[in-house]
């Protein structure tokens, strides 16, 4: 009896060792490089597989996060898995987050515990800049677009590698758009008059300007993209008025007295408050509507779902009188490395890889934009097009990322819903971005 | 008037039966249809399309999902029994003052949604270095469920009587022993609706899952379906089939064991 | 790992043994069997709750190395801001539409389907199913029902020739559908919480009743419901708390759109910290969440207990 008393005591202890040293273990081995002979024999065979450069004997871990879906994510993990291939050693954890891609890294942030390689989605300046190792030295770096340059570089610090240079305008159907006779709209009254049109010659069967509005962030789409022209164009000097803080938001009126038009000429999908923005591809690719705000992989995801889909990219139509219409860009897919990484070689040879003409090329296809770097020309086919026809029209920065305090992304996604719902009116949909603009500007000053 | 009332029994039943079937039906529906059929989904489909099943296999990830869910399900209970229905003996046993207040401070945890605590607990995750691992998720659940299975295994315990575990010292036990040797035995019953509670609320789980385990190859089934849903939304049949893929294992238990699963829903509740 | 210490334990010194024998013989020794789980519970409960309530009192932003204390500014907030307000009130339509309506109807099927019969063991496998799906699954289930283009319920507007409505944009409509869509899940479980309760009372006092004439209106008002008080207020107390708490569905359903037309607390809290980065506001919400739980659970716990008393 004596023994089975200790028995007992003892099997009850190592379980509440247990219980804790385990979790100690499979945190360690998490991080831990696999056993270095195994990895040896691993990468000797793999050599002698395919003719790689030497480096494939870089080993330990890398840790990459990215926002990517849909086609362009396809194109993201296609490149990481050839980084697999070309570096078995390395134990690399890839993952995409998709949506919730920036909640996850704000909260990464504040722990300042960071994945070694990231996207920075066109927030490398404003938001991750404190984040990221300088990448200056990098051999790539020489080749940053001119036109985006500024965006991705702080100072002579480079922040990350943009591997595309992302614009977003006006995706549009050309299959409808010649059905209805319409000349691309250069101005905001063109745009109305192609609405009506659109609108009149279809039977409201077909919808003028598609928002997946159950994804709140289409109004955010629709907000940044109207409001570009509106205030940040170099016609007007509002831009500047947003920054200090001094803008007239009387003048801002016109963006949700044009939305509420829109919707209530029924201009918009109907269920303009719960469809996806999944639907609003189905929507343009099956020829039932003819724009949406977004940036080119619409057309490539449009073609996904249906292949004869004809679709073109324009610049947003000029609200000022006399304005050009104008593109926002900036870097979207694109990798930075956190300044505080362990892994800083296998990090480099991450972005090296990526960077690397034929892998640039794989994304560029992916998202159907021009490359971040000027070594690669991208064969984007019909796009291509599209993009030197507007070469000359001015690209400028995203709007909410520039003029808009930290925080105000969900205030416009949410307020354009609320607006629609009748919860909002212009006027008060006015206000409400004012006082948050307001509130979170004196925020973003305290930190 | 018996006959009437059996009637009156047998039609609400079919009411209710049609009703509650509906949903269930509308659902094997759609995830036989294909998205070009935009026919109502109320009449039986005309052909039986079974690529949506495929498809969401294929890109939903979800055969991976289970398993990880299974893991994660299965390691959390065996914890989750074992660490509560320690706790709950010495708090059942030895009503010292101290002793007392630590059981309510316990049962008052039952009232904090982990939602309540999404900050502080998402900073504590990533300074343990839980996130995106097995154990971090697994230690989550099991504090999680922990108050209402101490509650529980309690409540059972004193309905033990003190007098089995002092015959047992007097044979010669000594008291962790008598533990193991006479009153865990003893809670098995209480065991199996611990199990199920908590069993079905981590299988089941979103909230966690999706906070805390963001890499693909950790998805359980309901975070790789919402994955699904932002990406694929509108392939409304693929949604379907994999709502039916997630839901299979744990009806098919519930067929087997719907008894334990229901009395284990009354036990849960008479926590007054 | 369970076979070492047998061994090991045998070459033990039989001293040592003695004074673990004693140490193990004092009835307090058993106190050392709550420690893993004290440890995981202050870990992952108190320890984030107390770091809540630190960070409910400052702006923080979520992400950034700093931040300021401003007081109960926070909790000021919560009562000035008009989406919070129509938050809290959905969420008692959650909360409270969803435990009158469960446990009316539960104690309903209950009475039905008390009894042995196949069709009753039908009936109450069928309600209860939906309890053990996930509250996201049922949330894309009931979608397929109330969306806008291609859902089940529009098909049938257009059979009789009426307008599709976007059900999911109706405001307070779609409080109450997803309202109704919990309801649906969680009825099982009062059902049978109430069939437990029936099952308790002894026939005999059904039968004496009876014999005295009494109609079913009074043995039910003093017979069936005083008796069954327990399962009354077991039932309600978790409606009302799950109603609270409702969190999958809603996110399944509408994600707490438009705007905040359909948030609760939870999808609030999780979206002032997530998409606001707000998390000083969000913390704050959340522990503003605890305490209305709290007062309700309490408040409900002492108004039954006088019930069961007085009945």
């Amino acid at each position: 009896m004596k023994m089975k008393t200790f028995v007992t005591i003892f099997l009850t202890l190592s379980l509440i060792v247990g219980t804790f040293s385990a979790c100690g273990n499979a945190g360690n081995s998490q991080s831990s490089a696999p056993p270095a002979s195994e990895s040896a024999s691993v990468a000797s065979e793999s050599q002698s597989e395919q003719p790689q450069p030497a480096e494939t004997k870089a080993t330990g871990t890398l840790s990459v996060l990215s926002p990517a879906v849909g086609s362009e994510l396809t194109a993201v993990t296609e490149v990481n898995d050839k980084f697999v291939a070309a570096y078995p050693d390395i134990d690399v954890e890839f993952a995409s987050l998709g949506n919730d891609y920036e909640t996850n890294m704000k909260v990464k942030m504040a722990s300042n515990m960071l994945p070694d390689v990231f996207a920075t989605h066109g927030w490398a300046k404003l938001r991750y800049a404190d984040y990221l190792m300088d990448l200056k030295g990098e051999p790539w770096a020489e080749y940053i677009d001119p036109a985006i340059r500024s965006l991705v570089t702080d100072g002579d610090k480079v922040l990350t590698l943009p591997i595309d240079s992302y614009r977003t305008g006006y995706v549009y159907n050309t299959t409808l758009m010649e059905e209805y006779g319409l000349e691309v709209p250069k101005t905001l009254e063109e745009m109305d008059k192609a609405l009506e049109v659109i609108h009149e010659k279809s039977g409201g069967k077909v919808t003028g300007l598609h928002i997946g509005g159950g994804d709140n962030w289409m109004y955010g789409a629709f907000v940044n993209t109207f409001a570009t022209p509106m205030t940040a164009s170099t016609a007007t000097s509002d831009g500047q008025a947003l920054l200090d803080g001094t803008y007239d938001w009387n003048k801002f009126m016109l963006l949700p007295e044009k939305l509420l038009e829109y919707y209530q000429k029924g201009y918009l999908n109907v269920d303009c408050l719960t469809s996806t923005f999944a639907d609003t591809t189905a929507a343009i690719a099956n020829n039932q509507a003819v724009f949406v705000a977004m940036g080119p992989e619409l057309v490539t995801g449009a073609q996904e779902i249906n292949p004869d889909f004809k679709g073109g990219i324009m610049p947003v139509p000029a609200v000022i009188e006399g304005d050009t219409a104008c593109f926002q860009g900036g870097e979207r897919t694109s990798w930075a490395i956190w300044k505080d990484t362990a892994n800083v070689d296998n990090a480099k040879l991450y972005l090296n890889f990526a960077a690397e003409p034929d892998n640039v090329q794989i994304i560029c296809k992916a998202t159907s934009a021009p490359s971040g770097l000027t070594n690669v020309k991208p064969d984007i086919g019909e796009m291509n097009d599209y993009w030197q026809r507007y070469a000359s029209n001015p690209v400028y920065p995203m709007w909410d990322r520039t003029y808009m305090p930290s925080g105000m992304w969900d205030v416009m996604s949410t307020a354009g819903q609320d607006l629609i719902s009748g919860s909002l009116n212009a006027t008060t949909f006015t206000e409400h971005m004012k006082s948050e603009y307001l509130r979170l500007r004196e925020l973003a000053a305290a930190a | 008037m018996k006959a009437l009332k059996k009637a009156g029994v047998g039609f609400l039943g079919c009411l209710l039966a049609i009703t509650y079937l509906t949903p269930f039906y509308i659902l094997i529906v759609y995830s036989l249809s294909s998205v070009t059929d935009t026919s109502s989904k109320w009449s039986p489909p005309t052909y039986w399309y079974f690529d949506n099943f495929t498809n969401v296999l294929g890109k939903g990830n979800i055969l991976s999902a289970m398993k990880n869910d299974v893991i994660i399900t299965t390691v959390s209970v065996i914890l989750i029994i074992l660490v509560a229905s320690f706790a709950a003996y010495p708090l059942a046993r030895l009503k010292t003052s101290v002793n007392r207040l630590i059981y309510v401070v316990i049962i008052a945890f039952m009232i904090v949604p982990p939602l309540s605590i999404l900050v502080p607990l998402y900073k504590t995750m990533n300074e343990i270095g839980g996130i995106n691992t097995y154990w971090g998720v697994i230690l989550l659940h099991i504090a999680f469920n922990l108050p209402l299975a101490i509650f529980l295994y309690t409540g059972a315990l004193n309905n033990i009587s003190v007098q089995l575990d002092e015959a047992a010292i007097i044979d010669g036990c000594n008291r962790i022993m008598v533990f193991f040797k006479i009153i865990l035995p003893l809670l098995k019953n209480i065991s199996v609706t611990v199990a199920i509670l908590a069993g079905v609320g981590i299988w089941n789980d979103y909230q966690f899952s999706s906070f805390f385990l963001e890499s693909r190859s950790m998805f359980t089934p309901t975070r790789a379906l919402s994955q699904f849903v932002s990406q694929f939304g509108t392939e409304l049949g693929m949604v379907a089939a994999g709502c039916i893929i997630s839901m299979l294992p744990i009806l098919i238990l519930y067929f087997l064991l719907q008894k334990q699963f229901m009395s284990g829903s009354v036990a849960g509740a008479i926590k007054g | 790992m369970l076979c070492m210490p047998l061994e090991f334990l045998e070459r033990y010194d039989a001293g040592v043994k003695g004074k673990l024998d004693r140490l193990l013989s004092s009835k307090y020794s058993i106190c050392i069997m709550y420690l893993p789980a004290l440890a995981l519970l202050a870990i992952f409960i108190l320890i984030p709750f107390f770091r809540g309530i630190n960070i409910s009192f400052t702006d923080w932003d979520g992400y950034s190395q700093n931040y300021r204390y401003v007081g109960f500014k926070q909790f000021a907030n919560i009562f000035t801001d008009s989406r919070v307000l129509r938050t809290i009130r959905n969420t008692f339509i959650y909360g409270l539409g969803s435990a009158l309506l469960q446990n009316i109807l539960g104690f309903l099927f209950a009475m039905l389907f008390t009894s042995n019969a196949g069709v009753s063991r039908f009936m109450r496998t069928l309600v209860y199913m939906p309890v053990i799906v996930s509250g996201l699954i049922m949330g894309y289930i009931w979608k397929f029902f109330f969306q806008y283009s291609g859902g089940a319920v529009n098909d049938i507007m257009l059979l009789f020739g009426g307008e599709p409505v976007d059900w999911l944009a109706k405001g307070l409509g779609t409080v109450i559908i997803i309202t109704v869509v919990n309801t649906f899940q969680f009825l099982g479980v009062s059902m049978v919480i109430y069939i437990a309760g029936l099952k308790g009372i002894p026939p005999e006092y059904y039968e004496v009743a009876q014999i005295d004439g009494a109609n079913w209106w009074t043995r039910l008002r003093y017979i069936t419901l005083p008796l069954i008080m327990p399962s009354i207020n077991a039932s309600v107390v978790m409606n009302v708390i799950g109603g609270l708490k409702l969190f999958d569905v809603i996110m399944a359903l509408t994600k707490g759109g438009p705007g905040y037309d359909t948030m609760s607390l939870s999808t609030m809290t999780y979206t002032l910290y997530f998409a606001r980065s707000d998390a000083g506001y969000s913390a704050a919400l959340g522990i503003f969440m605890v305490i209305i739980i709290a007062i309700i659970s309490l408040s409900m716990l002492v108004f039954f207990r006088k019930r069961e008393v007085e009945l």
